[in-house]
Protein backbone atom coordinates (compact mmCIF):
# COMPACT_ATOMS: atom_id res chain seq x y z
CA UNK A 1 0.00 0.00 0.00
CA UNK A 2 1.29 3.59 -0.90
CA UNK A 3 2.51 5.67 2.09
CA UNK A 4 2.46 9.04 3.24
CA UNK A 5 5.85 11.17 3.72
CA UNK A 6 6.30 14.69 5.57
CA UNK A 7 9.89 16.15 5.79
CA UNK A 8 10.41 18.77 8.74
CA UNK A 9 13.39 21.25 7.92
CA UNK A 10 13.14 24.72 8.79
CA UNK A 11 15.83 25.17 5.41
CA UNK A 12 13.57 24.36 2.40
CA UNK A 13 16.63 23.45 0.63
CA UNK A 14 17.55 20.18 3.29
CA UNK A 15 14.03 19.81 2.52
CA UNK A 16 14.57 19.12 -1.02
CA UNK A 17 17.37 16.90 -0.33
CA UNK A 18 16.03 14.75 2.06
CA UNK A 19 13.37 14.60 -0.86
CA UNK A 20 15.67 13.85 -3.43
CA UNK A 21 17.72 11.59 -0.93
CA UNK A 22 14.34 9.36 -0.35
CA UNK A 23 13.67 9.20 -4.38
CA UNK A 24 17.38 7.90 -4.58
CA UNK A 25 16.54 5.03 -2.31
CA UNK A 26 14.02 3.73 -3.94
CA UNK A 27 11.77 3.79 -1.65
CA UNK A 28 8.28 5.53 -3.04
CA UNK A 29 5.33 8.05 -1.55
CA UNK A 30 2.01 8.40 -2.97
CA UNK A 31 2.12 12.25 -0.99
CA UNK A 32 4.87 14.07 0.33
CA UNK A 33 3.87 17.18 2.22
CA UNK A 34 6.89 20.20 3.64
CA UNK A 35 6.84 22.32 6.76
CA UNK A 36 9.09 24.39 8.44
CA UNK A 37 8.86 23.42 12.15
CA UNK A 38 7.32 21.64 14.63
CA UNK A 39 4.38 23.44 14.70
CA UNK A 40 3.70 24.05 11.50
CA UNK A 41 4.41 20.19 11.08
CA UNK A 42 1.44 19.51 13.73
CA UNK A 43 -1.15 21.45 12.21
CA UNK A 44 -0.55 20.19 9.18
CA UNK A 45 -0.83 16.30 10.61
CA UNK A 46 -3.88 17.31 12.16
CA UNK A 47 -5.64 18.36 8.87
CA UNK A 48 -4.18 15.35 7.27
CA UNK A 49 -2.15 12.61 8.85
CA UNK A 50 0.82 11.24 7.29
CA UNK A 51 2.35 7.47 8.18
CA UNK A 52 6.02 8.18 8.38
CA UNK A 53 7.63 11.64 9.56
CA UNK A 54 11.17 12.63 8.71
CA UNK A 55 11.92 15.49 11.54
CA UNK A 56 14.96 17.45 12.21
CA UNK A 57 15.74 18.68 15.55
CA UNK A 58 16.98 22.29 15.83
CA UNK A 59 13.73 24.73 13.99
CA UNK A 60 12.59 28.10 15.39
CA UNK A 61 9.38 28.15 17.04
CA UNK A 62 9.05 24.61 18.04
CA UNK A 63 11.96 21.76 17.84
CA UNK A 64 11.96 18.18 17.02
CA UNK A 65 12.12 16.89 20.11
CA UNK A 66 8.88 18.97 20.94
CA UNK A 67 7.58 17.78 18.25
CA UNK A 68 7.90 14.60 18.63
CA UNK A 69 6.05 14.71 22.35
CA UNK A 70 2.93 17.17 21.14
CA UNK A 71 2.37 14.40 18.17
CA UNK A 72 2.14 11.78 20.78
CA UNK A 73 -0.56 12.92 22.53
CA UNK A 74 -2.75 13.30 19.44
CA UNK A 75 -4.76 10.41 18.02
CA UNK A 76 -3.95 10.90 14.24
CA UNK A 77 -0.68 10.77 15.32
CA UNK A 78 -0.75 7.19 17.37
CA UNK A 79 0.27 5.71 14.15
CA UNK A 80 2.46 8.26 12.56
CA UNK A 81 6.20 6.87 12.24
CA UNK A 82 8.67 9.89 13.25
CA UNK A 83 12.38 9.24 12.40
CA UNK A 84 14.13 12.40 13.66
CA UNK A 85 17.17 13.48 11.20
CA UNK A 86 19.86 15.99 12.48
CA UNK A 87 23.39 16.62 12.37
CA UNK A 88 23.36 16.10 16.70
CA UNK A 89 24.44 13.01 17.76
CA UNK A 90 24.80 12.96 21.50
CA UNK A 91 23.78 9.62 22.73
CA UNK A 92 21.67 10.99 25.67
CA UNK A 93 19.23 13.14 23.28
CA UNK A 94 19.08 10.01 21.00
CA UNK A 95 17.76 7.74 23.54
CA UNK A 96 15.82 10.82 25.00
CA UNK A 97 13.80 11.51 21.75
CA UNK A 98 13.39 7.73 21.49
CA UNK A 99 11.91 7.72 25.00
CA UNK A 100 9.61 9.99 24.06
CA UNK A 101 7.85 8.28 21.11
CA UNK A 102 10.53 8.88 18.55
CA UNK A 103 10.74 5.76 16.10
CA UNK A 104 13.81 6.24 14.66
CA UNK A 105 17.23 8.48 14.26
CA UNK A 106 18.98 9.38 11.21
CA UNK A 107 22.44 11.58 11.56
CA UNK A 108 23.34 13.99 9.15
CA UNK A 109 24.78 14.24 6.49
CA UNK A 110 23.02 10.63 5.08
CA UNK A 111 23.08 8.64 2.03
CA UNK A 112 20.04 6.94 0.21
CA UNK A 113 20.95 3.90 1.69
CA UNK A 114 20.51 4.71 5.15
CA UNK A 115 17.06 6.12 4.32
CA UNK A 116 16.36 2.76 2.82
CA UNK A 117 18.04 0.85 6.13
CA UNK A 118 15.57 3.02 8.69
CA UNK A 119 12.50 3.78 6.28
CA UNK A 120 11.73 -0.05 4.88
CA UNK A 121 10.87 -1.68 8.15
CA UNK A 122 7.75 0.82 8.45
CA UNK A 123 7.07 0.18 4.24
CA UNK A 124 4.36 -2.49 4.99
CA UNK B 1 26.06 11.95 0.40
CA UNK B 2 25.05 11.42 -3.29
CA UNK B 3 28.20 9.88 -4.94
CA UNK B 4 30.41 12.84 -5.13
CA UNK B 5 33.88 12.02 -4.42
CA UNK B 6 35.66 14.42 -2.01
CA UNK B 7 39.04 14.39 -0.42
CA UNK B 8 40.55 16.49 2.58
CA UNK B 9 44.24 16.54 3.43
CA UNK B 10 46.12 18.59 5.83
CA UNK B 11 47.83 21.41 4.24
CA UNK B 12 49.39 23.57 6.98
CA UNK B 13 49.06 24.93 11.04
CA UNK B 14 50.26 27.44 12.98
CA UNK B 15 49.71 29.34 15.95
CA UNK B 16 49.70 33.18 15.14
CA UNK B 17 47.08 35.41 14.61
CA UNK B 18 43.78 35.85 12.65
CA UNK B 19 45.36 38.00 9.66
CA UNK B 20 47.02 35.34 8.94
CA UNK B 21 44.65 33.91 7.25
CA UNK B 22 44.34 37.18 5.37
CA UNK B 23 46.47 35.44 1.99
CA UNK B 24 44.07 32.50 2.29
CA UNK B 25 40.42 33.90 2.79
CA UNK B 26 41.01 37.70 0.94
CA UNK B 27 37.86 37.01 -1.35
CA UNK B 28 34.61 35.94 0.01
CA UNK B 29 34.33 33.12 2.78
CA UNK B 30 31.44 31.69 4.51
CA UNK B 31 32.78 31.23 8.23
CA UNK B 32 30.72 28.67 10.57
CA UNK B 33 30.42 29.71 14.34
CA UNK B 34 30.45 26.26 16.24
CA UNK B 35 29.97 25.81 20.12
CA UNK B 36 31.85 22.66 21.19
CA UNK B 37 31.11 21.24 24.44
CA UNK B 38 33.46 18.62 26.37
CA UNK B 39 37.02 19.18 26.55
CA UNK B 40 37.01 21.51 24.11
CA UNK B 41 34.85 23.68 25.46
CA UNK B 42 33.58 26.79 23.84
CA UNK B 43 33.17 28.60 20.45
CA UNK B 44 35.93 28.01 17.27
CA UNK B 45 34.93 28.93 13.66
CA UNK B 46 35.17 26.40 10.51
CA UNK B 47 36.09 29.04 7.53
CA UNK B 48 35.25 28.04 3.55
CA UNK B 49 37.28 29.84 0.74
CA UNK B 50 35.17 31.16 -2.08
CA UNK B 51 35.44 28.57 -3.93
CA UNK B 52 34.88 26.03 -1.45
CA UNK B 53 31.55 27.72 -0.75
CA UNK B 54 30.47 27.82 -4.40
CA UNK B 55 31.85 24.09 -4.90
CA UNK B 56 30.13 22.49 -1.46
CA UNK B 57 26.74 24.60 -1.95
CA UNK B 58 26.87 24.16 -5.58
CA UNK B 59 26.97 20.21 -5.62
CA UNK B 60 24.46 19.79 -2.42
CA UNK B 61 21.62 21.74 -4.63
CA UNK B 62 22.83 20.65 -8.12
CA UNK B 63 23.70 23.64 -9.76
CA UNK B 64 25.10 23.06 -13.17
CA UNK B 65 28.83 22.71 -12.92
CA UNK B 66 29.10 25.78 -15.73
CA UNK B 67 27.39 27.79 -12.77
CA UNK B 68 29.77 26.86 -9.92
CA UNK B 69 33.06 26.98 -11.90
CA UNK B 70 31.76 30.79 -12.62
CA UNK B 71 31.20 31.79 -9.24
CA UNK B 72 34.17 29.92 -8.06
CA UNK B 73 36.14 32.76 -10.26
CA UNK B 74 33.81 35.74 -10.19
CA UNK B 75 30.97 35.11 -7.85
CA UNK B 76 29.70 37.77 -5.77
CA UNK B 77 28.13 37.94 -2.76
CA UNK B 78 24.33 38.61 -4.65
CA UNK B 79 25.52 34.94 -6.23
CA UNK B 80 26.09 33.87 -2.35
CA UNK B 81 23.00 34.89 -1.24
CA UNK B 82 20.84 33.06 -3.85
CA UNK B 83 22.20 29.79 -2.52
CA UNK B 84 22.66 31.18 1.47
CA UNK B 85 20.35 28.49 2.99
CA UNK B 86 22.55 25.72 0.77
CA UNK B 87 25.59 27.13 2.23
CA UNK B 88 24.49 27.41 5.54
CA UNK B 89 23.31 23.76 5.66
CA UNK B 90 26.60 22.70 4.53
CA UNK B 91 28.67 24.17 7.10
CA UNK B 92 26.33 22.09 9.72
CA UNK B 93 26.84 19.21 7.67
CA UNK B 94 30.50 19.67 7.88
CA UNK B 95 30.18 20.39 11.69
CA UNK B 96 28.07 17.70 12.03
CA UNK B 97 30.50 15.14 10.15
CA UNK B 98 33.26 16.86 12.36
CA UNK B 99 30.93 15.68 15.58
CA UNK B 100 30.89 12.83 14.54
CA UNK B 101 34.69 12.01 14.44
CA UNK B 102 35.25 13.74 17.75
CA UNK B 103 32.69 11.55 18.77
CA UNK B 104 34.05 8.25 17.54
CA UNK B 105 37.74 9.02 18.72
CA UNK B 106 37.99 11.84 21.02
CA UNK B 107 37.67 10.92 24.39
CA UNK B 108 35.37 13.46 26.70
CA UNK B 109 34.06 14.86 23.42
CA UNK B 110 30.43 15.78 23.76
CA UNK B 111 29.46 18.16 21.17
CA UNK B 112 29.74 20.52 18.38
CA UNK B 113 26.71 22.84 17.42
CA UNK B 114 26.53 25.35 14.45
CA UNK B 115 25.55 28.47 15.68
CA UNK B 116 25.63 30.86 13.25
CA UNK B 117 27.20 31.20 9.93
CA UNK B 118 28.45 34.29 8.28
CA UNK B 119 28.99 35.05 4.54
CA UNK B 120 30.91 37.74 2.67
CA UNK B 121 34.32 39.32 3.36
CA UNK B 122 35.74 38.78 6.64
CA UNK B 123 37.93 41.42 6.90
CA UNK B 124 35.99 44.66 7.02
CA UNK B 125 34.64 44.40 10.80
CA UNK B 126 35.65 40.32 11.36
CA UNK B 127 35.19 41.08 15.50
CA UNK B 128 31.64 41.76 14.60
CA UNK B 129 31.01 39.31 11.37
CA UNK B 130 32.81 36.70 13.04
CA UNK B 131 33.59 36.89 16.77
CA UNK B 132 37.44 37.04 16.39
CA UNK B 133 39.72 40.58 15.74
CA UNK B 134 41.90 40.88 13.21
CA UNK B 135 45.43 40.37 15.66
CA UNK B 136 43.21 37.67 17.41
CA UNK B 137 46.08 35.15 18.94
CA UNK B 138 44.52 31.58 17.28
CA UNK B 139 45.32 29.16 16.64
CA UNK B 140 44.46 27.12 13.01
CA UNK B 141 44.79 24.24 10.66
CA UNK B 142 44.15 25.01 6.99
CA UNK B 143 43.12 22.07 4.80
CA UNK B 144 43.13 21.52 1.09
CA UNK B 145 39.36 19.87 -0.23
CA UNK B 146 38.37 18.50 -3.57
CA UNK B 147 35.34 17.48 -5.16
CA UNK B 148 34.75 15.79 -8.38
CA UNK B 149 36.60 17.36 -11.32
CA UNK B 150 36.24 20.81 -9.37
CA UNK B 151 39.34 22.86 -8.48
CA UNK B 152 40.41 22.83 -4.92
CA UNK B 153 39.98 24.69 -2.43
CA UNK B 154 40.88 25.83 1.41
CA UNK B 155 39.04 25.35 4.76
CA UNK B 156 40.10 25.48 8.05
CA UNK B 157 39.57 25.55 11.34
CA UNK B 158 40.42 28.16 13.88
CA UNK B 159 40.55 28.19 17.51
CA UNK B 160 41.02 31.10 19.58
CA UNK B 161 43.55 30.98 22.24
CA UNK B 162 41.35 31.60 24.84
CA UNK B 163 39.82 28.40 24.11
CA UNK B 164 42.84 26.76 25.59
CA UNK B 165 43.60 28.86 28.48
CA UNK B 166 39.68 28.38 29.76
CA UNK B 167 40.52 24.64 29.56
CA UNK B 168 43.42 24.11 31.79
CA UNK B 169 42.42 25.42 35.62
CA UNK B 170 45.47 26.02 36.68
CA UNK B 171 46.58 28.23 33.90
CA UNK B 172 43.79 30.28 33.28
CA UNK B 173 44.13 32.60 36.26
CA UNK B 174 47.95 33.15 35.49
CA UNK B 175 46.65 34.38 31.57
CA UNK B 176 43.91 36.41 32.86
CA UNK B 177 43.78 40.17 32.62
CA UNK B 178 44.72 41.54 36.45
CA UNK B 179 41.20 42.33 37.04
CA UNK B 180 40.19 45.45 38.70
CA UNK B 181 37.92 44.13 41.39
CA UNK B 182 36.99 40.38 41.84
CA UNK B 183 34.27 38.78 39.54
CA UNK B 184 31.48 37.94 41.58
CA UNK B 185 30.50 34.03 42.29
CA UNK B 186 27.95 32.84 39.81
CA UNK B 187 24.42 32.13 42.28
CA UNK B 188 23.41 28.86 40.62
CA UNK B 189 26.15 26.50 39.48
CA UNK B 190 29.14 25.68 41.97
CA UNK B 191 32.64 25.75 40.54
CA UNK B 192 33.05 23.00 38.48
CA UNK B 193 35.72 20.58 40.04
CA UNK B 194 39.31 20.02 38.80
CA UNK B 195 40.07 18.24 36.24
CA UNK B 196 41.32 14.57 37.45
CA UNK B 197 44.95 14.43 36.49
CA UNK B 198 45.44 12.95 32.54
CA UNK B 199 48.25 10.51 31.46
CA UNK B 200 49.22 11.17 27.98
CA UNK B 201 50.16 7.96 26.07
CA UNK B 202 49.45 6.68 22.80
CA UNK B 203 45.93 4.81 24.00
CA UNK B 204 44.94 8.27 25.92
CA UNK B 205 45.92 11.60 23.47
CA UNK B 206 44.84 13.74 26.21
CA UNK B 207 42.28 16.71 25.38
CA UNK B 208 41.16 17.81 22.16
CA UNK B 209 43.59 21.11 22.43
CA UNK B 210 46.67 18.70 23.10
CA UNK B 211 45.64 16.70 20.11
CA UNK B 212 45.15 20.03 17.64
CA UNK B 213 48.26 21.23 19.30
CA UNK B 214 50.51 18.04 18.61
CA UNK B 215 48.66 18.49 15.00
CA UNK B 216 49.58 21.63 14.28
CA UNK B 217 53.64 20.78 15.74
CA UNK B 218 53.83 18.57 13.73
CA UNK B 219 52.74 19.71 10.39
CA UNK B 220 54.86 22.52 11.57
CA UNK B 221 57.70 20.32 11.79
CA UNK B 222 56.65 18.52 8.23
CA UNK B 223 56.90 21.48 6.70
CA UNK B 224 60.45 22.97 7.38
CA UNK B 225 62.36 19.27 7.70
CA UNK B 226 60.17 16.90 5.73
CA UNK B 227 60.36 14.63 8.25
CA UNK B 228 57.41 12.05 8.74
CA UNK B 229 58.36 8.92 10.42
CA UNK B 230 57.64 9.21 14.18
CA UNK B 231 60.58 7.30 16.55
CA UNK B 232 57.94 4.58 17.23
CA UNK B 233 57.46 3.76 13.57
CA UNK B 234 61.08 2.34 13.56
CA UNK B 235 59.71 -0.59 15.26
CA UNK B 236 57.51 -1.60 12.32
CA UNK B 237 58.13 -4.41 9.83
CA UNK B 238 60.10 -2.52 6.74
CA UNK B 239 57.68 -3.81 4.12
CA UNK B 240 55.41 -1.85 1.72
CA UNK B 241 51.90 -1.66 0.81
CA UNK B 242 53.00 -3.92 -2.07
CA UNK B 243 54.87 -6.67 -0.63
CA UNK B 244 52.05 -7.50 2.13
CA UNK B 245 48.85 -6.34 -0.52
CA UNK B 246 46.96 -9.74 -2.26
CA UNK B 247 47.44 -9.27 -6.16
CA UNK B 248 44.16 -11.57 -6.72
CA UNK B 249 41.22 -9.32 -6.27
CA UNK B 250 37.66 -10.09 -7.13
CA UNK B 251 35.70 -7.92 -9.40
CA UNK B 252 32.22 -7.18 -9.90
CA UNK B 253 30.00 -5.05 -12.23
CA UNK B 254 28.41 -2.45 -9.99
CA UNK B 255 24.97 -3.37 -11.95
CA UNK B 256 25.19 -6.62 -9.97
CA UNK B 257 22.49 -7.61 -7.79
CA UNK B 258 23.55 -8.28 -4.05
CA UNK B 259 22.75 -12.10 -4.33
CA UNK B 260 25.19 -12.64 -7.19
CA UNK B 261 27.90 -10.62 -5.20
CA UNK B 262 27.33 -12.60 -1.98
CA UNK B 263 27.52 -15.95 -4.25
CA UNK B 264 30.71 -14.97 -5.90
CA UNK B 265 32.15 -13.98 -1.96
CA UNK B 266 31.20 -17.04 -1.35
CA UNK B 267 32.61 -19.40 -4.29
CA UNK B 268 36.08 -17.28 -3.68
CA UNK B 269 35.98 -17.25 -0.01
CA UNK B 270 37.55 -12.97 -0.27
CA UNK B 271 36.10 -10.53 2.24
CA UNK B 272 36.68 -7.73 -0.23
CA UNK B 273 35.80 -7.04 -4.01
CA UNK B 274 36.33 -4.57 -6.35
CA UNK B 275 33.33 -3.07 -8.10
CA UNK B 276 33.93 -1.16 -11.65
CA UNK B 277 34.73 -1.39 -15.32
CA UNK B 278 37.31 -1.57 -17.04
CA UNK B 279 40.10 -1.58 -14.57
CA UNK B 280 38.57 1.26 -13.20
CA UNK B 281 37.73 0.94 -9.51
CA UNK B 282 33.98 2.04 -8.92
CA UNK B 283 33.00 0.84 -5.17
CA UNK B 284 34.83 -1.57 -2.71
CA UNK B 285 32.37 -4.35 -1.19
CA UNK B 286 32.83 -5.77 2.13
CA UNK B 287 31.22 -8.42 4.05
CA UNK B 288 29.79 -5.87 5.95
CA UNK B 289 28.48 -3.90 2.92
CA UNK B 290 26.21 -6.84 2.31
CA UNK B 291 25.29 -7.93 5.47
CA UNK B 292 24.02 -4.52 6.11
CA UNK B 293 22.23 -5.07 2.94
CA UNK B 294 20.42 -8.05 3.60
CA UNK B 295 17.60 -9.28 5.75
CA UNK B 296 18.60 -11.72 8.29
CA UNK B 297 15.58 -13.94 7.39
CA UNK B 298 16.91 -14.70 4.31
CA UNK B 299 18.95 -17.33 6.46
CA UNK B 300 18.00 -20.66 6.65
CA UNK B 301 16.75 -20.57 10.58
CA UNK B 302 14.45 -17.52 10.05
CA UNK B 303 13.43 -19.21 6.98
CA UNK B 304 9.44 -19.47 8.69
CA UNK B 305 9.60 -15.92 8.90
CA UNK B 306 10.78 -14.75 5.41
CA UNK B 307 8.67 -11.83 3.61
CA UNK B 308 8.65 -11.50 -0.38
CA UNK B 309 11.01 -8.22 0.38
CA UNK B 310 13.48 -9.99 2.01
CA UNK B 311 14.13 -11.93 -1.06
CA UNK B 312 13.93 -8.40 -2.82
CA UNK B 313 16.31 -7.03 -1.14
CA UNK B 314 18.59 -9.73 -2.88
CA UNK B 315 17.83 -8.02 -5.94
CA UNK B 316 19.26 -4.69 -5.18
CA UNK B 317 22.04 -3.59 -7.18
CA UNK B 318 25.31 -3.32 -5.36
CA UNK B 319 25.87 -0.26 -6.13
CA UNK B 320 23.58 0.96 -3.73
CA UNK B 321 25.74 -0.42 -1.19
CA UNK B 322 29.25 -0.08 -1.93
CA UNK B 323 31.41 2.07 -0.26
CA UNK B 324 32.32 5.16 -2.06
CA UNK B 325 34.59 6.68 -2.33
CA UNK B 326 37.50 4.24 -2.23
CA UNK B 327 40.09 5.08 -0.39
CA UNK B 328 43.40 3.42 -2.66
CA UNK B 329 47.33 3.55 -1.61
CA UNK B 330 50.27 3.26 -4.05
CA UNK B 331 52.39 0.01 -3.71
CA UNK B 332 55.70 1.85 -1.86
CA UNK B 333 54.19 3.61 0.71
CA UNK B 334 55.34 1.62 4.31
CA UNK B 335 53.25 -0.17 6.39
CA UNK B 336 52.93 2.62 8.79
CA UNK B 337 51.44 4.15 6.33
CA UNK B 338 49.01 1.88 5.52
CA UNK B 339 48.04 1.48 8.64
CA UNK B 340 47.69 5.37 9.43
CA UNK B 341 45.19 5.37 6.37
CA UNK B 342 43.39 2.29 7.19
CA UNK B 343 42.57 3.64 10.81
CA UNK B 344 42.48 7.78 9.39
CA UNK B 345 39.62 6.48 6.49
CA UNK B 346 37.94 4.15 8.85
CA UNK B 347 38.29 1.36 6.56
CA UNK B 348 39.71 -2.55 6.97
CA UNK B 349 40.38 -2.69 2.87
CA UNK B 350 42.44 -0.73 0.87
CA UNK B 351 43.25 -1.54 -2.93
CA UNK B 352 46.76 -0.67 -3.99
CA UNK B 353 47.16 1.22 -7.34
CA UNK B 354 49.91 2.78 -9.44
CA UNK B 355 50.43 6.12 -10.30
CA UNK B 356 48.16 5.88 -13.29
CA UNK B 357 45.34 4.74 -11.11
CA UNK B 358 45.69 1.00 -12.48
CA UNK B 359 44.73 -1.52 -9.33
CA UNK B 360 47.70 -3.93 -8.48
CA UNK B 361 45.58 -5.62 -5.19
CA UNK B 362 44.31 -5.26 -2.05
CA UNK B 363 46.05 -5.00 1.49
CA UNK B 364 43.11 -5.82 4.00
CA UNK B 365 43.39 -5.02 7.65
CA UNK B 366 44.13 -9.16 8.04
CA UNK B 367 47.45 -9.08 5.81
CA UNK B 368 48.88 -5.99 8.36
CA UNK B 369 47.54 -8.34 11.21
CA UNK B 370 49.61 -11.02 9.17
CA UNK B 371 52.88 -8.83 8.27
CA UNK B 372 53.06 -8.11 11.81
CA UNK B 373 52.68 -11.76 12.91
CA UNK B 374 54.98 -12.75 10.68
CA UNK B 375 57.75 -9.96 11.65
CA UNK B 376 56.97 -11.59 15.15
CA UNK B 377 57.94 -14.46 13.83
CA UNK B 378 54.59 -16.56 14.36
CA UNK B 379 53.36 -18.84 11.19
CA UNK B 380 49.97 -18.33 10.16
CA UNK B 381 49.60 -20.50 7.06
CA UNK B 382 46.35 -21.66 5.97
CA UNK B 383 44.97 -17.88 5.83
CA UNK B 384 42.54 -17.21 3.52
CA UNK B 385 43.14 -15.05 0.66
CA UNK B 386 41.70 -12.25 2.19
CA UNK B 387 39.95 -11.67 5.25
CA UNK B 388 37.01 -13.78 5.41
CA UNK B 389 35.06 -10.99 6.97
CA UNK B 390 34.91 -7.73 8.28
CA UNK B 391 34.35 -3.98 6.58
Amino acid sequence: MAKSLMIVDDSATMRKIIIRTVRMSGLEFDRTEEAGNGKEALEKLQESPVDIVLCDINMPEMSGTEMVKEARKLDCCKETKIIMVSTESAEELISGVMADGANGYITKPFTPEKFQEKLTPFMN
Amino acid sequence: MFGNTAECAADSAGQGCLSDLKKVFNKLASVNQVQAEGVLNGPFQLFLDQAGLFVLAGVFVMLPEKRVLETIRGGTLKDADYINDAIKEVGNLLIGSWDRVFREEQKGHKHFKQTGTFVGSIWDNPEESIGLAVEQPCRYVICRMKVDDFPEFKCAAVFSEQLFAAEDPLQAPQDAEPAAAPEPEPQTEPKATPLPEITYTEDNPGPVSESIRQMTQHIEQNDTTGTTAAASAQALPKLSAGQIMNPAVLWVDPEDTVEDVLRQMQQHNVGYVLAGRDGQIEGLISRSDIAAAISPYTRPVFSHWRRPMDDAALQIRIKWFMSRPVHTIRPDVSLQTVMETMLRCSVRGLPVVDAGGTPLGLVSAYDVFGALLADAGVSMSGRPQQAPCGG
